[in-house]
């Protein structure tokens, strides 16, 4: 007897969730490839509801002993809960797999970063380059006793490189990163892209402390998107902590700004058709043109705003992406819209900025509040030109004030990851009209 | 197990192979206000292999033990592969055999413990939070995880260890009119259950200062000297300088092996800093790491001058430098990194109040709210308050700190004679199978002055 049909005997409602992963990463340090790495597991979550109250456990498969004992056993001490498992069955449509990525070896791996190193060695001689690279795949399942079975596949590679400046006592460098469902592709504008990048690093140049207008880059949109996902949370709606609690038809950003959640867009690296408690995901409209139009919720928390799941349960924290994180209403796929202009034209129109390639500490701002204070990374703008790379640069301010009076947003977009302090999505380049910069 | 493991690398044709299972028992139990958001008692469990040929290397993870000899097999030979497109072969320092077990002891052992009375210990805490009208929204977390981790290599190391750890974190979320700031509650960190208990004083403490927080302004930005607390030093020590010392970082970046050579002058000369997993019951202690290395004290900084750096047998060998013991890995699954354990400055001879004295325009910080490290670093404050004149004044809000390491390390111009032990840190690190979040992790400082700090915060 499977574990949900043993649990209908003795719980009122069950949901059991499982991933199966199997990933080759290999890593190239300072030119050489120092390792080459497998993962195989799997890994399942049991929630039981008795008496109406939530109990869970965890292990490495459905037929680990004591699950349901163990969940059963937690849920004799829980309150009340205020939802039911899913129940209505999701079209899986695995919108995030491609056969011939979950097919690729080691050996694919190494020839794709072999390519690279090569190119970079000939374009820049002596030059250190970092790399990973990664191919993972795998199947989420997901049951309840209330008639979900559901089942999806996925893939995804990456590839990141990097390619320190050459500045004694410098842990930074030009950096570039490929997310996609599908094999790696290399172009050569994106080599060229990164060497022209390790060009601006030649040397240091501090703009002054006071407000210069930012270019985010895609890769630090989670500026925007992470603060939004504290903020948009059914759960902080709730309990009236997130500065968006009221504002839903009122323009909260600049009208420039039109973000989508769709977890199914074609090209997204994490796309998926349901979420981590068994819900179809929805593609909608959050932000329209400024406009607050809705939130973000799981089973509990659309409960508590008294309205359906939007299918955005995520199981994974800040920073981890573990079994027993607790599912909690997330970005599945932040699709920020593109704006008109090239993001070299958005450089070119700058008399003085920053374009901002890397942030860090964000997770320290007061999230709920759209309030941050980061140290960026990036490089110095004079007149249209890129003049030498960051130092000791900070940047903060509110995204409600600063995200209000955007310059330009750009035609090209590229995809973010699922990560720390990260949201998955699409997002292009942003031009802040102004943020608050603090050089030491 | 040791025998199941000496199975699984039995005859494989490698130079060396190791092979880690953990077998792990952990309790979480989340509230959410009252609500019961997470009770939960599971057991995962987990392998990791890691194989060496001729200069190449390749590790996998798995779940099922009888799974263990497969996936031996296929690391071996991918180790093959990588030797094949390896240009700088990699080996390993030597090591001494071990073949020893390490259990863990506790006086108060938090297995022995009920749910029930966890739970009711946890909601006592979320209680009194709550009774303050202007919380909104807790969060209380407790914790426990007590994992037997067994390890056999070719060399023929084979070692039984335990470790054991519990802790409670509570994050209070309070509103004044449209300010809403957060507040920390964070006790236990080692297997000590009697550390959580009796700790009304501390979180009546933590309530306090959120209620001033939320009178609070915001801070102003600008560079200003700053007073660290013990928390705010621990954080900068070990997100700027600790992650900085992993020597993995040493090896992909070889501009900051130069910068921080032994003898190097990096920091004023007051400045001593150690890494030490001896020190008996705190996050960061433990016997043995996880690549069966018995665990050591390592000095970092003495004198302002760089003594040492953390390593694995690995970058240990590629540096010609001793081993630290410090390749440890966080959970079932994973294998092991270059991580910090107990990493400490020692006391100096400055009072809190002659620091204070020395400061006409600057903040006292009160760290705690989380970092992100690094040669350029940046943390958060839970709060932070003005000096002027040498006095303390207002408190204010959303202070971000950040900096460059070397240039904050030469500005050390005072340290603090009396020291705390942090109860609960967490750090994750990357590695191939995503970040590596651990709590077995401490950090201790006592109070420093920083001559120049970049503080982050409103126009």
């Amino acid at each position: 007897m499977d574990l949900i049909q043993q649990a209908k005997l003795s719980v009122d409602q069950a949901e059991l969730f499982t991933i199966h992963r199997k990933s080759t990463y290999i890593r190239f340090s300072n030119g050489s490839l120092d390792l080459v790495a497998h993962r195989n597991n799997s890994a399942c979550a049991l929630r039981v509801l008795k008496n109406g109250k939530l109990g869970a456990s965890y292990g490495e498969s459905s037929s680990q002993e004591g699950l349901l004992d163990d969940a059963t056993a937690a849920a004799a001490f829980g309150l009340a809960t205020n939802f039911g498992f899913a129940t209505d069955l999701p079209t899986p449509t695995s919108p995030g797999y491609n056969k011939l990525t979950a097919a690729l070896s080691a050996e694919d791996l190494v020839e794709v970063c072999s390519a690279v190193k090569s190119r970079v060695a000939q374009a820049a001689p002596g030059a250190h380059v970092n790399m990973v690279c990664q191919a993972e795949s795998g199947r989420r399942v997901l049951e309840t006793s209330e008639g979900v079975a559901a089942e999806e596949e996925y893939s995804r590679t990456e590839l990141g490189v990097e390619v320190p400046f050459p500045s004694p006592g410098t842990m930074i460098g030009a950096a570039a990163r490929i997310i996609s469902n599908d094999p790696i592709a290399i172009t050569d504008e994106w080599i060229d892209s990164l060497l022209e990048m390790r060009s601006w690093g030649e040397q240091a140049s501090a703009p002054s402390s006071g407000r210069l207008p930012a270019i985010l880059t895609p890769y630090t949109s989670s500026l925007l998107t992470l603060s939004l996902a504290a903020c948009l949370s059914g759960s902080a709606v709730c309990k009236g902590v997130s500065a968006l609690a009221d504002k839903v038809g009122e323009q909260v950003l600049s009208s420039q700004l039109t973000i989508r959640e769709d977890a199914m867009y074609e090209g997204h690296p994490h796309a998926r058709s349901f979420d981590d408690e068994g819900v179809a995901c929805q593609p909608r409209v959050l932000i329209e043109k400024g406009t607050l139009r809705g939130f973000l919720t799981d089973l509990s928390s659309a409960v508590d705003l008294g309205q359906p799941s939007t299918g955005n349960a995520l199981r994974r924290t800040m920073f981890s992406e573990k079994i027993e994180d607790v599912p909690t209403a997330s970005w599945l796929g932040a699709i920020i819209e593109p704006g008109e202009t090239s993001w070299r034209d958005l450089i070119a129109g700058i008399d003085e900025g920053i374009l901002v390639t890397r942030i860090s500490g964000l997770h320290s701002s007061n999230l709920l509040q759209g309030q941050f204070s980061v140290q960026a990374n990036g490089f110095h703008i004079r007149e249209g030109k890129v003049v030498g790379y960051l130092e000791k640069t900070m940047m903060s301010g509110n995204i409600f004030e600063d995200f209000q009076n955007i310059r330009a947003i750009s035609s090209e977009r590229d995809p973010t990851a699922q990560e720390p302090i990260a949201v998955a999505g699409l997002a292009p380049y942003i031009l802040l009209d102004s943020v608050q910069l603090t050089v030491g | 197990m040791k025998d199941k493991l000496r199975a699984a690398l039995l005859n494989l044709d490698v130079d060396y192979a190791d092979i880690r299972f953990d077998d792990e028992r952990k309790t979480n139990i989340t509230l959410s206000g009252k609500d019961v958001e997470q009770m939960a008692t599971f057991s995962p469990r987990g392998g990791h292999v890691r194989a060496y040929v001729n200069g190449g290397k390749a590790i996998a993870s798995f779940s099922r033990i009888e799974d263990a000899r497969d996936v031996a097999e296929q690391t071996a030979k991918a180790a093959r592969i990588a030797a094949a497109h390896c240009t700088e072969p990699i080996g390993l320092a030597d090591a001494p055999v071990i073949q020893k077990d390490f259990p863990v002891v506790s006086g108060n052992d938090p297995r022995g413990i009920s749910l029930a009375e966890k739970h009711r210990l946890l909601a006592h805490y979320s209680e009194i939070a709550l009774s303050v009208p202007e919380v909104l929204m807790t969060q209380f977390m407790y914790s426990d995880s007590f994992s037997h981790r067994t390890f056999v290599s070719t060399e023929g190391t084979a070692v039984g260890y335990d470790h054991l750890i519990s802790h409670i974190l509570g994050v209070i979320v309070g509103r004044r009119g449209d300010a809403v700031r957060r507040g920390f509650f964070a006790v236990g960190g080692s297997g000590d259950y009697g550390r959580l208990l009796d700790r009304e004083e501390l979180l009546r403490q933590s309530l306090n200062e959120l209620d001033e927080l939320l009178g609070a302004q915001p801070v102003k930005a600008g560079i200003f000297p700053v007073v660290l607390d013990p928390y705010g030093a621990g954080i900068f020590i070990h997100e700027a300088f600790g992650h900085t010392s992993e020597a993995d970082h040493a090896l992909q970046y070889p501009m900051i092996r130069e910068v921080l050579a032994r003898g190097n002058e990096i920091a004023s000369p007051i400045l001593n800093v150690f890494d030490d997993p001896t020190i008996p019951d705190r996050g960061g202690s433990y016997p043995i790491d996880d690549e069966g290395v018995v665990s050591r004290r390592t000095p970092l900084i003495t004198d302002g001058r760089v003594s040492g750096r953390l390593h694995s047998r690995e970058t240990a060998a590629a540096l010609n430098e001793p081993i630290t013991g410090n390749c440890r890995a966080s959970d079932a699954g994973f294998g092991p990194l270059i991580r910090m354990s107990n990493t400490v400055i020692e006391p100096g001879p400055h009072s809190l109040d002659e620091m204070i004295a020395s400061i006409d325009d600057g903040f006292y910080v009160a760290g705690g709210a989380g970092g992100q490290g690094g040669v350029d670093f940046t943390f958060g404050a839970r709060w932070a308050r003005r000096i002027r004149n040498g006095k303390l004044e207002e408190m204010v809000s959303d202070a971000n700190l950040s900096g460059n390491l070397f240039t904050t390390l030469k500005g050390i111009s005072m340290v603090g004679d009396s020291q705390l032990m942090f109860e609960y840190c967490d750090c994750g690190k990357g590695s191939f199978d995503g970040v590596q979040m651990t709590t077995r992790i401490c950090a201790g400082a006592p109070h420093i002055k920083i001559d120049a700090v970049t503080v982050g915060g409103v126009s």
